[in-house]
């Protein structure tokens, strides 16, 4: 196997992860809770474009955007019954169990109506591969990366930038102090659940053809986008970036190297030792909240 | 006079005669519970009471982590699934015997379950169960990569039914065996409640800087109650192994950890019928809503929605989410409390020792904020010292360099001849040296008199396992706290309050439990943070006969205070702090003439 297309394959598989990550973080920018069920999300959004595109025959694009608008809908929904009656108190965990509800729900409510079978999804190149000199390369990959490395940067500029994301960032610090600044906190926050349900569906476009959309792997996959987020920093963009690209090429370099049996632990595994040691994660500057 | 603690000392009659009551209760009950599982026959009615009783007891060993201790650690299924594994792989792999196999993959469970209380002593909320999410996640990829000796993702079949001297039990003994495990699983914790370690949990639970304060090794015991839980609920594993005869990795998911917790919080985490109640229902009313198993997770995840969504304080405060906590009306008067007499007789025997508590040259610096530079004072006992200073002078930080709540860059803190500096905060209070907060910080769910006990669980706690099986020694140790309790309630005006919770008392209440609670860690250098704030003038001056009667027994106090007049009162000498520098030190006298000194706080016509 040649390096750099295990290179290439850790890349778009940790740009997927990026891409969750991102999602994770804009809604703890928005709101500091953590989006377990980001991943739910993701299949279940793959699991209805499926059903539209391959299922009845609706062009993709339109497919798309229907995708998008419905999963976006849906995480605002999640947002206003599962998170805004709940108390904002930092060692309050009432959030994350309110979460782990909303995924097993999402997952469940997938399986029970589209199946429990795993889908194949509809590749936009079909299965022709991309050949450069003697190599040869998955299109799709190579869209991954691309297209997470555009949105990363899109939303980066989006939150730090613009007076909208200072006031969505200034929503989740101190929300009874913006709202006597006037900022809506309410719509803010909803907006980032709104843009996380839009990032889940570009997810699941981008990693269905990678690799199989089934309803149980979802919660695995949030738990990895939580993985890449916590790697990075928790709320910080680059982060996303940082963490899912090493989650990503971790986890691809030990399946050949060492088998795909441990690929899972390793990666979790990391997960435990830097929630433990450096809760801010490798890039962020947060405070985190300690005993 | 100080109090004895030599067991010459106890009251006689009631402990053994409670504890032996209470045995013979458990006895009956076991009999009962052993006899219904005996009585069923119907394999469906055998299979969900199996289920049933087996949750039971995985959420009572839940209860005493996350419900009485308050720590935020989710994965209760990891360890209950080294009690099934371990259990079911040495019985059938290794040929070892139910009856060792069974206790000893417990122990096992206990010693994972360890691991998994390591982050509760840097995290704490969110994190720490966002870690435990992960410890569990990693937990179940091990058992479903555990190649032949775990059976990897199918799991093990065909586990052999448990085992005793010889004899297979057949279904109906061994629901037997489960129905007498679960009754001893809520005797246990209900014990573990009612003792020294339960309020300590509780203690640790509503405020875990108090409970070092007043001298709890907070390490230890996390540590301990882990273990004792996981130890249970890996046997609960074992119990369910050999019963159900087919375990796979599903069984530690963290999906199991969230039913587990779905069930405390849905009957109410801390409290003594919770448990039953929650996996009592939780089990049976998705079967009974419908025999498809493939809605049950839907169902519970729904469920689970609803309950957190509508409790109103989310998981802070422990209580049944399907029982209201009745709020019973505060009826309690504001009693002076000097009583002649009392006061000094509750100052209970002072730590090995113990002497004077000096700080030498403390500085302390925050980024570029210089909170105190070059601090020195001593207190002895037999006296008081006020420390006054304009906001921001440094009082508080002194206090909390002294405790060992922050660590000085600079100068060192000494009491008697032992150097203590930067010890930890539990370490210093078990060397005398015990605070009250600025903020009341009480236990506020514990009772006047759980509040005044908690003191004593350092110098007394009394084994866990005592304190689970409901020993005789167990319930004599909280006899002995209880009594001294009630002294130091009455002697503080608060004996009619003694069972109210702490919670409940009002404001000058409050701070005079603060200060009760400390005195219950027998403590030989007494540091209060502003006692007499918000309190009445009448209230001031019952504040200053109680410090002057415990100089009078020995105790050495220091006073943080802006009351002046309470200051100038009861102090025998005062230091004055300015921007985090000593302005001046002596007799309330030489203090109201210091022109520097009037100029900085007091200003420039001090009343006298």
């Amino acid at each position: 196997m040649n390096v750099i297309t295990i290179l290439i394959t850790g890349l778009a598989v940790g740009s997927v992860y990026a891409l969750i990550a991102l999602a994770i973080n804009i809604v703890y920018s928005a709101r500091r809770v953590v989006n377990f069920a980001q991943g739910d999300l993701v299949m279940f959004a793959g699991l209805l474009a499926v059903a539209l595109i391959a299922g009845w025959q609706v062009p993709f694009l339109i497919g798309l955007l229907a995708t998008m608008v419905f999963v976006a809908v849906l995480a605002v929904a999640i947002e206003r019954i599962a998170i805004r009656p709940l108390p904002r108190d930092e060692s309050n965990i009432s959030w994350i169990l309110s979460i782990v509800a909303v995924a097993i729900i999402t997952s469940n409510a997938g399986q029970l109506i589209f199946g429990a079978e795993t889908r194949m999804f509809p590749s936009l190149f079909g299965d022709t591969p991309l050949v450069m000199g003697d190599m040869r390369f998955d299109p799709n990959q190579l869209l991954a990366i691309g297209a997470a490395a555009v949105f990363v940067a899109l939303f980066h500029f989006g939150l730090n930038r613009t007076l909208h994301g200072k006031a969505m960032k200034a929503a989740a610090r101190d929300a009874d102090m913006a709202m006597l600044l006037g900022i809506n906190v309410g719509q803010y926050i909803g907006a980032g659940f709104a843009i996380a349900g839009m990032i889940a569906t570009l997810a699941a476009f981008l990693i269905g053809p990678l690799t199989f959309i089934n309803a149980n792997f979802g919660f695995a996959l949030g738990i990895k986008g939580f993985a890449a987020a916590a790697l990075g920093g928790l709320g910080t963009l680059p982060g996303a970036v940082v963490g899912g690209l090493i989650l990503g090429l971790t986890e691809t370099f030990s399946t050949t190297f060492i088998g795909s049996d441990f690929k899972d632990i390793m990666v979790l595994s990391m997960l435990y030792l830097i929630l433990i040691f450096r809760p801010r994660g490798l890039v962020g500057e947060t405070h985190v909240a300690k005993v | 006079m100080a109090q004895s603690d030599s067991a010459g000392g106890l009251p006689a009659a009631p402990a053994p005669l409670a504890t032996a009551r209470r045995h013979a209760v458990l006895a009956v009950a076991l009999a009962a519970a052993a006899a219904a599982g005996l009585l069923m026959s119907d394999p469906y009615a055998i299979y969900l009471a199996r289920l049933c009783l087996i949750n039971i007891i995985v959420v009572y060993a839940l209860n005493i982590t996350l419900g009485y201790a308050g720590q935020a650690s989710i994965s209760i299924a990891a360890v209950f699934a080294v009690g099934a594994y371990g259990s079911a792989v040495a019985t059938m792999q290794y040929g070892v015997p139910f009856v060792l196999a069974w206790p000893v993959a417990s122990l096992l469970a206990g010693l994972f379950g360890v691991l998994a209380a390591l982050p509760t002593l840097r995290l704490a909320g969110a994190y720490l169960a966002m870690v435990s999410i992960a410890f569990n996640v990693v937990a179940e990829q091990i058992f479903i990569h555990g190649g032949t000796t775990t059976g990897g993702p199918i799991g093990l079949p065909a586990i052999p039914p448990i085992e005793i001297a010889g004899f297979s039990l057949t279904d109906s003994q061994a629901l037997a065996v489960i129905a007498a495990c679960s009754v001893l699983a809520i005797y246990c914790v209900a014990s573990f409640r009612d003792s020294q370690w339960g309020r300590a949990a509780v203690a640790l639970r509503e405020s875990e800087l108090a409970a070092a304060s007043l001298g709890i090794n907070t390490v230890r015991l996390k540590i301990a109650l882990f273990f004792a839980s996981s130890v249970m609920a890996g046997l609960a594993g074992g119990l369910y192994a050999h019963s159900v005869a087919y375990i796979s990795p599903d069984i530690g998911a963290i999906l199991a950890s969230f039913v587990f917790v779905l069930m405390l919080i849905l009957g109410g985490a801390g409290t003594l019928w919770g448990p039953l109640i929650g996996a009592g229902l939780l089990t049976l009313v998705p079967h009974l809503l419908s025999e498809l198993q493939k809605y049950h997770l839907l169902i519970l995840g729904i469920i689970l929605l609803l309950a957190v969504t509508r409790m109103p304080k989310g998981l802070a405060r422990p209580g049944a989410l399907l029982r209201r906590r009745k709020l019973s009306p505060v009826q309690e008067k504001q009693r002076p409390a000097a009583q002649t007499g009392a006061v000094e007789s509750v100052l209970l025997s002072p730590a090995p020792g113990a002497g004077s508590l000096s700080a030498q040259g403390i500085s302390k610096a925050f980024g570029g904020v210089r909170a105190l530079s070059d601090v020195s004072v001593e207190i002895t006992p037999g006296m008081i010292r006020g420390i006054i200073g304009p906001n921001g002078s440094g009082k508080s930080t002194l206090v909390n360099v002294l405790t060992g709540y922050y660590t000085p860059d600079a100068g060192r803190v000494m009491v008697g001849t032992r150097d203590i500096t930067a010890r930890p905060t539990a370490e210093i209070a078990q060397a005398g040296i015990v605070r009250t907060f600025q903020t009341p910080r009480l236990f506020a769910d514990l009772s006047v008199q759980e509040n005044l006990m908690v003191g004593g669980f350092s110098r007394r706690p009394g084994s866990l396992a005592g304190a689970l099986l409901g020993t005789a020694e167990s319930s004599a140790i909280s006899a002995l706290a209880a009594a001294n309790a009630a002294m130091l309630a009455a002697a503080f005006g608060l004996h009619d309050a003694l069972h109210q919770k702490a919670g409940d008392l009002s404001q000058g209440n409050q701070r005079l439990l603060e200060i009760a609670r400390a005195l219950s860690a027998s403590p030989t250098i007494l540091l209060l943070d502003e006692p007499a704030a918000g309190l009445s003038h009448e209230e001031s001056i019952n504040l200053c006969t109680v410090l002057e009667r415990l100089r009078a027994g020995g105790l050495g106090i220091l006073l943080i205070e802006h009351h002046m007049d309470v200051v100038m009162r009861v102090c025998d000498r005062i230091t004055v702090l300015n921007r985090g520098t000593l302005l001046a030190e002596g007799t309330p006298r030489e203090i109201r003439d210091n022109a520097a000194v009037q100029e900085a706080y007091l200003g420039s016509k001090a009343a006298s």
